[in-house]
């Protein structure tokens, strides 16, 4: 936590710093675009271009990146050359990026978590995906790539950034326990009140405990959408006007959110801890019935859990054609300060990387899904979704999301504040040193200031 | 009252006051010990196996794996390299920096000297997040950044240990260094012939605290560096840490062996570390 609120006020104080250079645009005619450059620019380099690439991909999933990266140059050599860092947890990667654009030392892609969507439009660094995509016809084909996850990166109706790594929250469930419940019908988890019902029932039942999740706003934002409210208003910064705040202490999302927490005040649910391990821990210790966390989990469960589990829809409380959970992980955005030929070289990156066969090749390795719906269509992805039914789960979940500003998640530069705020009063409510009302109208609040001195740094 | 009685009373009272101290110390220690304990467990057993069992797993349940996980994620050995590297000259830059102006504040007498301390121990009261963006703009203005040389550049000179070795250098009798000045030893030769030996402990307790603030430095090693070269391990660890969902007995693994070398350092200086605090105590 100490590291990470180190990470905030550096990042934050480097943000008032570059309000001369920036203007927020989010929630107005949201920019990026510059000018593109077409394959021309490459053909006519000479020697090798060389690009770098910062990303936040740890443990196996860096792993995975690097040897994508590594094919990439050998397919490449004498052209392009590519440099791969790896720049810390998503928030230090924002930093550091950030950093580097006081010091004219960008990297040509920075591959930045989701939630920094609004700060990377606000800033005006790079170029649009919408805008390459038009320059290079021949390259990236951004409809083949999944709709829920480029409505993320979409602002104001100009696609940002091209989505590299997709998760979508899952529940994932011990079955054995489940059985041991009395619950041998998972459908009925789909609703919050079903899934409270089941942790419920395993912890009066087995005497485990029944429900745990991460420390994580993340997933209380996922209730919001799940109950088809915009956690940011006025529509979550999606339709021309900028967030000014989040609306978790009324409505569904509230009753959702404290139907969460009254397990955790009746000791049903066992707290994950800020980072989630804690959770991951007591679940695959078969130790916990429910557990709200990512796709990713499963290269963790993979490793050998001594329990059934299974992997389902994240649980709604609202209309299902118009509710689902919003995608997570990271996306390129490619530098306007790079060379026009970097760029391309870039572009190219960005071509290979979303191929079918690269996305085959990384979500198989990591448990993010693959971005590009043709993925599907490869006999050898056919044959791995037959052995692998949570990620067929995690497939279904995002095809049946339906794309509409709730589902698009919060665009704000403030994000990363407003979560790390969250965060604390979540633990209050769960420990029960705090009435859900008290904490939801703080987090409110806070998110209401924090997007303020955001807007204020930035010159809005 | 018999002697017998006295010489009763005499024993049983130290014993007992022996004993509640004993406890007392033993319950802190498991307290202190326990997380670390758990650290190790957790990365010497499979996932899931601490929670399972309990804190004493199956031997079943153990595993070098994790290392092994750890080890091939990062570029380890290279980082560790970089690591020592970084803590040597870190350490060495503040030993020698601390020295000469923990020298120049005793013994020399000059004006503005008590000033020119009090500004040095101001610098304890300001926050690093403060002056990380001035640092670096300096170090990339220098054509320093992803070099370990940028890594350390900023922490050449620090606070602490110039404190730490101008209260010990205080302790020496005046007439020590006059006498010393007068068989005709400059100040170079007077502060490492003379002073420097009569302060051992404290200037192992400074080496130490230098030693120990440089190998868990994170947060600039990361800003600083670009690539695997010139990062440090606790740089490399961070990255066993999936910025979604992270395989808690990797981490353990990955938290141990950067933990290890500190717990050496510590074990074999704890009694130059606790002479040292004494010392300051006493005086």
């Amino acid at each position: 936590m100490k590291k990470a609120v180190l990470t905030i006020a550096v990042a934050t104080a480097m943000v008032a710093s570059l309000a001369a250079c920036t203007s927020n645009t989010t929630g107005s005619d949201a920019g990026g675009s510059g000018s593109a450059p077409g394959a021309s620019a490459l053909k006519d380099a000479t020697g090798v271009t060389n690009i770098t690439v910062w990303h936040g991909l740890g443990a196996a999933n860096g792993v995975a990146f690097d040897k994508l990266i590594s094919q990439f140059n050998t397919e490449n050599k004498g052209r392009i050359n590519v440099s791969a860092t790896y720049q810390g947890a998503y928030a230090d990667l924002l930093a550091k990026y950030t950093a580097s654009l006081r010091s004219n030392s960008a990297p040509t892609i920075v591959l930045a978590g989701d939630i920094a969507t609004g700060y990377m439009t606000d800033v005006k660094q790079s170029i649009s995906a919408a805008s390459m995509a038009k320059a290079n016809p021949g390259d990236v084909k951004l409809n083949d790539l999944s709709a829920p996850a480029r409505n993320y990166y979409t602002v104001n109706g100009v696609e940002q950034a091209v989505p590299m790594n997709v998760s979508t929250p899952m529940l994932w469930v011990n079955t054995d326990l489940l059985t041991k419940a009395g619950i041998t019908d998972t459908s009925s988890l789909s609703t919050v009140d079903g899934m409270v019902a089941a942790a419920n029932a395993v912890a009066a039942k087995t005497g485990q405990k029944g429900f745990t999740m991460p420390d994580d706003d993340y997933y209380i934002e996922q209730l919001a959408a799940t109950a088809g409210q915009a956690f940011c208003s006025p529509d979550n910064g999606r339709s021309g006007k900028a967030a000014t705040g989040i609306t978790i202490s009324s409505g569904a999302a509230k009753t959702a959110v404290s139907k969460l927490v009254s397990l955790y005040t009746s000791g049903v649910a066992v707290d994950g801890g800020g980072a989630g391990s804690a959770g991951v821990s007591a679940f695959t210790a078969g130790k916990v019935g429910v557990m709200l966390n990512g796709s990713g989990l499963l290269g963790v469960l993979k490793a050998g859990v001594p329990f059934q589990y299974e992997a389902l829809p994240y649980p709604t409380s609202g209309s299902s054609s118009k509710v689902g959970p919003v995608t997570g992980g990271s996306a390129m955005w490619l530098s306007k300060s790079a060379t026009k030929a970097q760029q391309v070289a870039g572009w190219k990156l960005e071509t290979f990387l979303t191929s079918p066969t690269s996305q085959e090749q990384f979500s198989q390795a990591t448990g993010y899904i693959p971005i590009n719906n043709k993925t599907g269509d490869l006999a050898s992805q056919k044959k791995f979704l037959a052995t692998s039914a949570p990620t067929q789960a995690f497939l279904k979940q995002v095809k049946n999301t339906p794309v509409n500003t709730v589902t698009a998640g919060c665009v704000s530069g403030a994000m990363t504040n407003i979560r790390s705020a969250n965060v604390n009063q979540m633990q209050a409510a769960f420990a029960g040193s705090k009435s859900v009302d008290s904490a939801l109208s703080a987090m409110t609040a806070s998110a209401k200031t924090a997007i303020a001195q955001y807007r204020q740094q930035l010159g809005q | 009252m018999s002697i017998f009685t006295k010489t009763r009373t005499r024993n049983t009272r130290p014993r007992t006051g022996t004993i509640v101290r004993f406890v007392a110390v033993l319950m802190i220690a498991v307290v202190i010990f326990f997380p670390v304990y758990v650290s190790f467990l957790g990365a010497l057993t499979s996932n899931g196996a601490l929670v399972r069992d309990g804190i004493f797993p199956k031997l079943a349940d153990f595993t070098l794996g994790n290392f092994r996980a750890a080890a091939t994620s990062i570029p380890l050995a290279q980082e560790y390299l970089v690591s020592v590297g970084v803590v040597t000259l870190q350490t060495l830059a503040q030993l020698v920096t601390g020295a000469l102006a923990a020298y120049a504040f005793v013994f020399p007498q000059w004006r503005w000297r008590k000033l020119a301390f009090g500004l040095v121990v101001i610098t304890l009261a300001i926050p690093g997040e403060s002056i990380v963006i001035p640092n670096y703009e300096l170090v990339s203005s220098l054509g320093l950044r992803n070099t370990v040389l940028g890594v350390v550049l900023p922490f050449m000179a620090a606070g602490y240990p110039i404190f730490l070795m101008r209260q010990a250098f205080s302790a020496i009798p005046r007439e020590v260094w006059e006498a010393a000045r007068l068989d005709g030893a400059g100040d170079i030769r007077a502060l490492f012939g003379i002073i420097i030996p009569l302060c051992r402990p404290q200037v192992i307790n400074a080496i130490l605290w230098s030693a120990l603030a440089a190998w868990n430095g994170f947060f600039w090693p990361l800003l600083i560096t670009d690539t695997a070269s010139a990062r440090t391990i606790q740089v490399g660890i961070s990255q066993l840490a999936s910025s979604e969902v992270g395989n808690p007995a990797i981490i353990f693994a990955g938290a141990v062996l950067v933990v290890v070398p500190t717990m050496i350092l510590v074990i074999v200086a704890q009694r130059f570390l606790v002479n040292g605090l004494s010392r300051g105590v006493l005086r």
